[in-house]
């Protein structure tokens, strides 16, 4: 499998993450924010909290869980970059005080949705 | 879903009831976290119990699950805590039920099946005194278990099994009570003291060492057997009682050292280190501390051959084990006290060369050089020893193998006998007594009790004390012998000959 596929697989996830989450109330803000730390998928807002969210795609042939693809590790990356992306855009954090780190696991087309992975 | 079980941590010989308590939530991002300060052995518990479960045909949960183990202060090492957790996961998400007052007890193996976990005797004894009425163990270690008698031992196989017998499908049977006094191992010595030519004044000692556990010191040129009458030691020295036995097993099961399917210890430890041994691996030690040789050697034999090679550290630090019969051993984590009442068997060259005292060959040694070397046994090592012998060497000539094998020495067989008849004398002499099971465990209150000494012996013995200049404590440890050669034959009182005999295992060429 080429890096290529991957790439584009994995954008088909984030835009099925979208819609589910778009379909929900969210509203979108940015998608693909990086920094030389990492990288975040998606970043929303629910009601009056910053959400960002990191999405897992899975075909249904390919093996493991997504879940097991977000480890300890990954988690503090996204909260790092997190942090830059808040420090960069003073006016959201002026209006949203509080954020939240959600993982969207999707297997085909069944998609599951954790609320704050990180605590 | 939450699940408390209980199992045990031990620190030293102390085992301590730890509850462990398995949450699973489902609702929450999946992830496995286990806290309670349990070291690298219990964090990688994980992965073996995730494998386990799974290999096991059974299902592990997507979900959060965190794992308690309490209290949380107290350090917890091993891997014995894999059996209740994964005991824990399987009942908080389907319907079985643990069973209530039973205490959980393994390390997993990735294929479902239970390894030999070290402590499992320690277990037994903390259900008993708590009254704790189950122990689930692994087979291979439950024989440990069985020896408590009013608890049900359950041996269990593999997780597969336990999960069947609580689900009722298909029951362990509980391990019948083994009795402590019927199994003995019968492990020979290497040699018997009938093969041993001559040297019947060292083997004399041997036998009034073994009969007082008694301290010993062989000094003598190289091959002239000293290595061979210490190996011959275990076959004439009393097999452990049952108390003494437990004991023992207590120290043996802490140190993982019970084999697979073995039970209590009935068999006297002989324990002969390297002379490059640590400090650490002799008197036990490492942050949460571990029984060294000393302690592994309690109610058995410390053999140190080549005794002047062994770092002056090491000999110094048996100062206090050979005096008090313990080690307390001090680390950041807490102290601990180990029991260590051994027989210390010590064996040396007179110098470098070795040739010192023998009669045929001639030393080459410098007196400085002579001096260095008996200057690396210190006088408080010394002054410990009750018994102090020169194993001089045999003439080949006796031991041609066309000469007759017989010069009418005892076996070990016999010698064990008479070995056996006096230590009885002192047991029955220390019935009321804890913790004094011969005569060299006696302190200076007790050699006032039971040492009486007739008035020829009592003026022998002053006059020597006069002539040498005999330490205080070497006067007590001379008696202390005296006691041992008038138990030998069964006499009450010590005598004037009893005394000239410990008096010249004592007297060393420079005092």
């Amino acid at each position: 499998m080429t890096k290529q596929k991957n790439f584009t697989k994995g954008r088909y996830g984030e835009s099925l993450a979208l819609q589910y989450l778009k379909s929900l109330g969210y509203q979108f803000i940015q998608s693909n924010f990086h920094t030389r730390y990492g990288e975040i998928d998606l970043i929303m807002i629910d009601k009056n909290k910053l959400i960002f969210i990191e999405v897992k795609y899975k075909s249904l042939n390919s093996p493991g869980t997504p879940e097991e693809m977000i480890s300890p590790k990954k988690i503090n990356q996204i909260l790092r970059t997190a942090q830059s992306f808040l420090t960069k855009n003073p006016d959201l954090t002026k209006d949203y005080s509080s954020y939240r780190l959600d993982a969207i696991c999707i297997v085909g087309n069944d998609i599951k949705h954790y609320q704050n992975i990180s605590s | 879903m939450l699940v408390k079980l209980q199992s045990i941590a031990t620190y030293g010989l102390k085992p301590q009831l730890v509850d462990v308590e398995v949450n699973i939530n489902k609702k929450g991002f999946p992830g496995f976290n286990i806290v309670g300060l349990a070291n690298k052995s219990s964090l990688e518990a994980q992965e073996r119990i995730k494998t386990a479960i799974q290999n096991s045909n059974l299902d592990f949960p997507t979900a959060r699950i965190t794992v308690n183990l309490a209290p949380a202060d107290l350090p917890k090492e091993g891997s014995a805590f894999d059996l209740p957790i994964a005991i824990g996961i399987i009942t908080a998400t389907t319907e079985l039920t643990p069973p209530p007052s039973s205490l959980f007890f393994g390390e997993l193996s990735l294929d479902g099946t239970l390894r030999h976990t070290k402590g499992v005797f320690l277990l037994a004894l903390l259900a008993k005194e708590l009254g704790l009425k189950n122990i689930f163990v692994p087979r291979l270690a439950a024989n440990e278990a069985a020896v408590i008698d009013n608890i049900n031992v359950y041996p269990v196989h593999s997780l597969q099994d336990l999960v069947r017998h609580l689900n009722r499908s298909k029951v362990i049977q509980t391990l019948s009570h083994i009795n402590p006094t019927t199994d003995i191992s019968d492990l020979h010595p290497e040699f018997d003291f009938s093969e041993i030519l001559g040297q019947l004044q060292a083997k004399r000692a041997l036998e009034i060492a073994a009969a007082g556990s008694h301290n010993i010191l062989l000094i003598g040129s190289p091959g002239a057997g000293k290595t061979m009458l210490s190996r011959a030691l275990p076959g004439i020295l009393p097999d452990l009682t049952e108390a003494e036995s437990l004991e023992v097993t207590k120290i043996y099961s802490i140190a993982g050292l019970i084999p697979p399917g073995g039970s209590l210890v009935r068999l006297r430890p002989f324990q002969s280190p390297h002379h490059t041994a640590s400090q650490v691996s002799l008197i036990g030690g490492s942050s949460i501390p571990h029984p060294g040789q000393v302690s592994l050697a309690h109610r058995g034999v410390l053999f140190l051959d080549e005794f002047p090679e062994f770092t002056r550290s090491c000999l110094e630090a048996l100062r206090q084990p050979l005096e008090d019969g313990l080690v307390t051993i001090s680390r950041a984590s807490g102290s601990v006290t180990f029991p260590a009442q051994f027989m210390l068997v010590a064996a040396a060259n007179p110098c470098p060369c070795g040739y010192l005292m023998d009669p045929k060959k001639d030393c080459h040694c410098t007196p400085h050089q002579i001096a260095y070397y008996q200057k690396k046994l210190s006088g408080p090592i010394l002054d410990r020893i009750d018994l102090h012998l020169n194993v001089p060497s045999v003439d080949v000539n006796k031991l041609m193998v066309d000469q007759p094998r017989n010069d009418g020495a005892d076996s070990s067989a016999t010698i064990k006998a008479r070995v056996i008849s006096a230590r009885h004398i002192q047991t029955k002499r220390f019935k009321n007594f804890k913790n004094l099971h011969t005569n060299s465990d006696m302190k200076n209150k007790h050699i006032k009790l039971f040492a009486t000494l007739t008035p020829s012996a009592n003026l022998l013995l002053k006059q020597a004390v006069n002539k040498y200049a005999l330490s205080a404590r070497t006067y007590f440890r001379l008696i202390k012998v005296a006691r041992t050669i008038a138990d030998l034959v069964s006499c009450p009182e010590i005598a004037d000959t009893h005394i000239a005999e410990a008096l010249q295992y004592r007297i060393r060429a420079n005092d």
